[in-house]
């Protein structure tokens, strides 16, 4: 669903991210891990088309085949929702209508437009914040909410290819169980057929939901391949600094990291 | 936090604009009997069809744009607190306006072409000028930036009020005295060629910007959010600076400067209704017209038979409530 050809972004002269290339299929959570500053963002923000200003980019992305640059705003918005790391939003909306807005490139009607938003504020565990003011709500549910957008965006996509979520860090205001919660459900979003790129901190968290793991370092693309590939003791070590250790998963199958 | 449902704070404003009308149309220096026997007639008739009816005309129309422009800047800048004055219309129009003043003083008064004195077209061109002025500096390569147009209009708009004190000290006591009323603003040269310029101008516009109702609710999300939802953001921009330009450069160069309609209007709308540009637009142009037209009325009435400019009436009236409001708020969720 989107192919990412020897990106390269530099700022002033200074790398942020050189010569990375992959591969995004439906179906599949990818997963971008790496050290603050490692190029994480950047990348997500190339893959969903933004042209970040004063930055030269090299390479292309291409989104159902064709080249993102080139494909009409509206009928991009159609097949890819995108969640910034964080969003600022002053004005009073109830959470509802912030999730509506989600809507705005489709033309579905307003009866299968309030369905899709109940169903998503209840796939984020938000439907009790429905009709509160966004600013009064918390960090953690103001994410939620934000999500419970991006998702609606993506519902029902009109066409069959499913679509193609791309979210910066989306648990970072998460407690554990709403963690737990919100990348069980971009996992069955990718069962539905849809692509999952997503920015993550928590190596399990990864290890656990992921299809593919991207691990970045200081712009250059370390490892890409199943989790078991890339989450290995020394390749993180050597990534992250900190000595790591993999272990049984005590209660359940797999393995655990431990540092 | 919100007290009213849009539908019914629009019906409430649909009744209450010709209320304001009529009022407008009852009160000044002489109070004219709307329900006298055998019908109006001889002098009162005079002042109604050719004074008052125009003027309250004029001023609803004239509300409603300053109000619904308003609402477009608060939008496109996504703060509350934004009015059409930022981007450099108001300091542009008054320095047009002095600019005439000063240097066609001869011909004042002389020739009108539709009731559109020579003033007014300084004050419109003015307004333009600084505007197209401001955004030009704020395009960069990536589009215009909203913080540099902000910065732009507050220098622009600096340098339209160094050019305005500058031929006001060179401007003789009758000019000074013409340039000092005309940035208070009034609706005193209101007259049927005003008004079906302003009909003609004024109400295309207005319904131009309700199209723009569900981008900007989509804007105020964050500009990059909004173009993964499909809005082309630079375009959106590029339109609502000329729309409001245009808009505001046409209702000032009509009345005059009216300070505050433009802030605050939108501001207690969407307090009582929340921010919802679908409703906002509406509500907005239909509480400014009737605010304006009200106060025109007071503005008529208080010091009868001399006239207080408007802009001092609807400062007065409008920023009590406001506080009052913002007060009240500040009680609820903090």
């Amino acid at each position: 669903m989107l192919e990412l050809r020897d990106l390269s972004l530099t700022y002033a002269g200074r790398t942020v991210l050189a010569s990375l290339s992959a591969h995004l299929q439906g179906g599949q959570v990818t997963a971008v891990l790496g050290p603050n500053g490692a190029g994480k963002s950047s990348l997500l923000r190339l893959a969903s088309g933004e042209q970040p200003p004063g930055a030269q980019v090299g390479g292309e992305v291409l989104f159902r085949g064709r080249n993102l640059a080139g494909i009409d705003l509206a009928i991009k918005a159609r097949g890819m929702a995108v969640l910034p790391q964080q969003s600022h939003l002053d004005f009073a909306f109830r959470a509802r209508e912030v999730v509506m807005l989600g809507r705005t490139p489709h033309r579905t009607g307003l009866a299968a437009d309030r369905e899709v938003v109940a169903d998503a504020l209840a796939a984020v565990d938000a439907a009790h914040l429905a009709d509160r003011p966004y600013p009064q709500l918390s960090g953690g549910e103001q994410q939620r909410v934000q999500l419970a957008r991006v998702l609606a965006q993506a519902w029902h996509a009109e066409s069959e290819e499913g679509a193609l979520l791309i979210l910066d860090e989306p648990t970072s205001a998460l407690d554990l169980a709403h963690q737990q919660q919100v990348l069980a459900l971009l996992r069955r979003r990718a069962g539905a057929g849809d692509a999952v790129l997503l920015a993550l901190h928590d190596l399990n968290l990864a290890g656990s939901y992921a299809d593919q793991i991207l691990l970045l370092a200081q712009g250059r693309l370390c490892a890409l391949g199943s989790p078991e590939e890339v989450l290995r003791e020394d390749l993180l070590q050597e990534v992250f600094g900190l000595p790591f250790h993999r272990v049984a998963h005590p209660a359940r199958d797999g393995s655990w990291l431990v540092y | 936090m919100r007290h009213l449902t849009p539908r019914a704070l629009g019906l409430a404003l649909a009744l209450l604009l010709p209320l304001a009308l009529f009022v407008a149309l009852v009160v000044g220096p002489q109070l004219i009997h709307p329900f006298t026997e055998g019908g109006i007639a001889g002098t009162d008739r005079a002042i109604l069809l050719q004074i008052r009816l125009p003027r309250a005309l004029l001023a609803a129309l004239v509300g409603g744009t300053l109000a619904v422009s308003g609402v477009m800047m608060q939008g496109l800048f996504r703060n509350p607190l934004a009015d059409p004055s930022l981007i450099g219309v108001s300091a542009g129009a008054s320095a047009g306006a002095s600019l005439v003043i000063v240097l066609a003083a001869g011909f004042l008064g002389g020739p009108e072409l539709l009731g559109i004195s020579l003033v007014a077209i300084g004050a419109f061109l003015g307004a333009v000028l600084t505007t197209s002025l401001v955004y030009r500096l704020s395009v960069g390569v990536t589009g215009a930036s909203v913080a540099t147009m902000l910065l732009a209009g507050i220098a622009i708009s600096a340098l339209a009020g160094a050019i305005n004190s500058f031929l006001s000290y060179v401007a003789d006591n009758h000019m000074l005295r013409q340039i000092s009323l005309w940035q208070m603003g009034s609706l005193g040269g209101a007259s049927w060629g005003r008004v079906a310029f302003a009909v003609v101008v004024l109400l295309p516009l207005a319904t131009l910007f309700s199209r723009f109702s569900g981008s900007l609710n989509v804007l105020l999300l964050g500009e990059s959010e909004a173009r993964h939802l499909g809005v082309d953001v630079a375009r959106l921009k590029r339109q609502l600076i000329t729309l409001v330009a245009l808009a505001v450069g046409v209702a000032v160069a009509l009345s005059g400067t009216i300070a505050f309609v433009g802030l605050v209007v939108p501001h207690i709308v969407r307090l009582l209704i929340g921010p919802d540009h679908r409703f906002l637009i509406p509500c907005a142009t239909l509480a400014g017209a009737a605010l304006l037209v009200l106060a025109d009325a007071l503005a008529r009435w208080v010091l009868a038979p001399a006239e207080l400019p408007i802009g001092v009436v609807t400062a007065a009236l409008g920023a009590p409530f406001f506080l009052s409001l913002l007060r009240r708020r500040a009680g609820v969720s903090g």
